[in-house]
């Protein structure tokens, strides 16, 4: 009885793994596949025989990335904005959670009303656009700010966790003389810390693919972010096949491995801040949801 | 008894709450009025001491310092130190998605940038931009008399022309390309008539004509899925039209849509036909824009449909992988109904939005680039002196040849390099374009026309300037001159379908003669007897 349970046991071990494994595979593939064209010659990549392993070992296309024009300062600007606009946002989204979570706030239903609202209800492009240009943010890095300082999800993810915390905490805090601020510093977020690094996360993550927004607000090519930079590239090698000037024909030359190349290092970032983030995202996101 | 609170809890949390509210609201405000704006009707009055400002919308440049670095951009700054120049450079990619925000935003450059075809009618409904037939004909001769008088019909509203200038660089430069050496080998000469045609497809297929003893080599990968693929389509007397654009032409005394007329079924039956053979390599159905050339260049494709002067960068690509091969161009294939490959026309343009302050000036700027001294300077390829060797004694610019460009080895690329920013449509967009596909213009004197032609005669190679004559003797293009109302509401439909039946039939997955009656009746059914009745109504 034990072995065959124990049979069982292994058996069905055995089948979660080979499916996360399968999983994991077609999930980290292309990943791969990149990898290897980022590091592969252009005639393989064009005839199809990159697959998982580079072909025809290049760094060429990294060299033209780290020497060429534009490329690391759209990486530079995309780091300012990154870290500028998590840095706002998290501050608001706080901010803004934390009165919410207070059950003793006049109009709490109303204030919440109002926010779900528009986030069900979002403004509509045009009109967005021109508040953005009436309030001269347009071709500022403030207008990927300022818009964008709340995200509504996040702030009710980190409103209920709030709500969540056990309330004699508090208290206990106000007894001891401890004004609104000083709760909210001292014992709200050192006791929200998964919380807050998940959002941070989401925020980050958000930030650094930060796209359209760019494309409608920023007209100064010097100010664009990587994700749009990258974006540009592919489109002038698709442009320029088109338009079929003999120069451009040959910038194109090794543009394949170019692109994969760009890929990488653009993720690169989030690679590395994934790890740090990953136990306390599980954790983060897990409480706020149940207890929502 | 305890001290009172000066501040309480409650009042902190009111004014969070309060705050937040506040910020909501305010982002939710409507937007101020727009700014008072001119009729368009003419110039404004300038007060005194102060510079006109004209803004310019382009894609020219990898950035806007770029764009700024630019020789356009500096003898246009210089020519006119009584205007400011605006640049308001954008990216190529950043001008798709950002254009439609512009026009129904009414936030448009003095001088906008645009494509005739899928932006001036969204223009037009909004009413935003100004009439310019009059001040072309006033501050605009240079461009009228080097523009193709057909160029000009996408932008006419009402009799009225509404564009600045169109591109006049040659977009109608397209040809069908084969690998030499394989005909060659194959005992296959290059194909003139359609059934040469389908049979060279099979041979480059299945005959095995790199001589490696393996199935690895195709005909053709069609461009696009199926969307840039006139050239044999011409052959039946119907063409689908650059990007699925659609192409038509007059039938008895009316225009009408290839799309539905009974060539179009004879096409897709013979290239389904082919298909079944082996002659297209399997990604033509889903192959995206700007990936068709890779086939050819990676030398698994021995025929190609693409620009005439690209034809010595594909030899020189194909070569790093097969150092025999040999690229030629071939006329279009002759078949029951003609033959022909199909020209995308002058799309490019620039517009004068009704806010513009100054409109006259706005046109004196773009015609002053068409003057012969001028356009003589700027049309060359290459940045002035880094990738190109700057200008003659008589101050018209020079292009490095081939063989100088070889001889400089790794000096050339880091020139390219240098300059690749800049060199992104020279800096500033401009609808002169470069000698790389544009002729020299009319109004050149006669010593200058030469210099631009013997440079021209120097830059390819004999196959690549035949490959040209073919791309014009063998041109055609869709009749119809602009878009019309009712294609908003039911192009897009009509498009789709149209698609997703040609894509269907040429891979065998339905039957044809009933996609074809399906498609028939879809096109009937939803707006394309009105579109049809519209086209004829320009």
């Amino acid at each position: 009885m034990v072995a065959a349970r124990s049979f069982r046991f292994r058996f069905e071990t055995f089948l979660i793994y080979l499916g996360l494994g399968i999983f994991a595979f077609v999930a980290v593939t292309p990943f791969l596949h990149t990898i290897a064209r980022s590091f592969s010659a252009e005639a393989p990549i064009l005839r199809g025989e990159v697959y998982i392993w580079p072909v025809g070992f290049s760094l060429d296309a990294y060299e033209r990335l780290v020497f060429g024009g534009t490329f690391w300062l759209a990486y530079r600007n995309s780091f300012i904005i990154t870290t500028s606009a998590t840095l706002v946002q998290m501050l608001m989204t706080i901010l803004c959670a934390y009165p919410l979570s207070r059950a003793y706030l006049p109009g709490r239903n109303f204030f919440m009303t109002l926010i779900v609202f528009q986030m069900i209800f979002p403004p509509s492009l045009i009109p967005f656009y021109l508040t953005v240009r009436e309030v001269g943010l347009i071709d500022s890095w403030g207008s990927l700010i300022w818009p964008y300082a709340i995200n509504t999800f996040n702030m009710i993810v980190l409103k209920s966790y709030f709500q969540a915390l056990p309330k004699e905490l508090e208290e206990s805090a106000i007894i001891d003389g401890a004004n609104d601020f000083r709760v909210l510093l001292h014992i709200m977020l050192p006791l929200s810390v998964p919380v807050l690094l998940t959002l941070t996360l989401f925020y980050v993550v958000a930030n650094w693919n930060l796209f359209l927004p760019a494309i409608f607000f920023i007209n100064d090519g010097n100010k664009q972010p990587l994700q749009v930079i990258l974006r540009d590239m592919i489109w002038s090698m698709q442009l320029a096949t088109q338009t079929a000037s003999a120069d451009d024909f040959e910038r194109l030359a090794g543009m394949e491995a170019l692109k994969a190349s760009s890929v990488i290092i653009a993720a690169i970032p989030m690679l590395i801040a994934y790890p740090f983030f990953q136990r306390y995202f599980i954790k983060g996101i897990m409480l706020g949801a149940i207890k929502g | 008894m305890s001290e009172q609170r000066t501040f309480t809890r409650r009042q902190a949390l009111k004014l969070m709450g309060v705050g937040t509210l506040g910020t909501y609201l305010a982002a939710c405000a409507s937007p101020a009025a727009p700014a008072a704006t001119t009729d368009g009707s003419g110039d404004a009055e300038m007060p005194a001491g102060e510079k006109k400002t004209i803004s310019i919308s382009h894609i020219g440049g990898g950035s806007l310092e770029a764009s700024e670095k630019s020789q356009r951009m500096q003898l246009l700054r210089a020519n006119f130190p009584d205007i400011e120049i605006e640049n308001r450079w954008v990216s190529y990619g950043g001008y798709l998605d950002k254009i439609p925000v512009q026009i129904a935003s009414g936030d448009l450059a003095d001088l906008q940038f645009c494509n005739a075809f899928n932006d001036i009618p969204l223009m037009m409904e909004n009413e935003i931009i100004i009439e310019t037939g009059p001040l072309l004909e006033e501050y605009g001769q240079n461009i009228v008399a080097v523009t193709p008088a057909k160029a000009w019909d996408s932008t006419i509203y009402d009799g009225k022309q509404y564009a600045v200038t169109h591109n006049i660089y040659d977009l109608n430069i397209w040809c069908s390309q084969y690998r030499g050496d394989w005909l060659d080998k194959l005992g296959l000469g290059v194909p003139e008539t359609i059934d040469e045609y389908g049979e060279v497809l099979r041979a480059f297929s299945n005959s095995d004509p790199d001589g490696n003893g393996k199935k690895d080599t195709w005909g053709r990968l069609l461009y696009n899925s199926v969307r840039f693929d006139d050239d044999f389509f011409h052959a039946f007397g119907v063409a689908v039209g650059h990007h699925l654009n659609g192409f038509w032409r007059e039938r008895d005394g009316q225009l009408a849509l290839d799309w539905v007329q009974p060539g179009m079924k004879d096409a897709l039956a013979w290239m389904s036909d082919v298909w079944a053979d082996g002659g297209f390599h399997p990604d033509s159905i889903s192959i995206p824009l700007g990936q068709k050339d890779n086939a050819f260049h990676a030398s698994f494709a021995g025929n190609v449909y693409t620009s005439w002067n690209s034809i010595d960068f594909a030899q020189d690509k194909i070569r790093t992988v097969d150092p025999d091969a040999v690229i030629v161009a071939g006329p279009a294939p002759a078949g029951p109904g003609g033959r022909g490959y199909t020209g995308e026309g002058w799309p490019w343009c620039f517009v004068i939005p009704i806010t513009a302050q100054w409109p006259e000036d706005c046109v004196r700027i773009i015609d002053w680039f068409f003057t012969p001294d001028i356009a003589a300077q700027i049309m060359c390829e290459g940045v002035l002196g880094v990738t190109n060797k700057g200008l003659n004694e008589n101050g018209w610019c020079v292009e490095y040849t081939p063989e100088e460009k070889a001889a400089m080895g790794d000096e050339w690329a880091n020139k390219q390099n240098e300059v690749q920013d800049i060199s992104v449509f020279w800096g500033l967009w401009l609808t002169i374009g470069t000698l790389g596909g544009v002729q020299p213009f009319p109004t050149f004197p006669p010593d200058m026309k030469k210099h631009f032609e013997d440079m021209l005669a120097a830059k390819y190679s004999e196959n690549a300037l035949a490959a040209k004559d073919l791309s014009q003797e063998y041109l055609l293009l869709t009749e119809k001159a602009r878009p019309v109302a009712a294609e908003k509401e039911f192009w897009p439909g009509l498009q789709t379908r149209f698609g997703e039946f040609i894509s269907q039939a040429v891979a065998g997955a339905i039957d044809l003669d009933q996609g074809w009656s399906e498609w028939l009746d879809f096109f009937e059914k939803n707006g394309g007897p009105l579109i049809t009745e519209q086209v004829n109504q320009i």
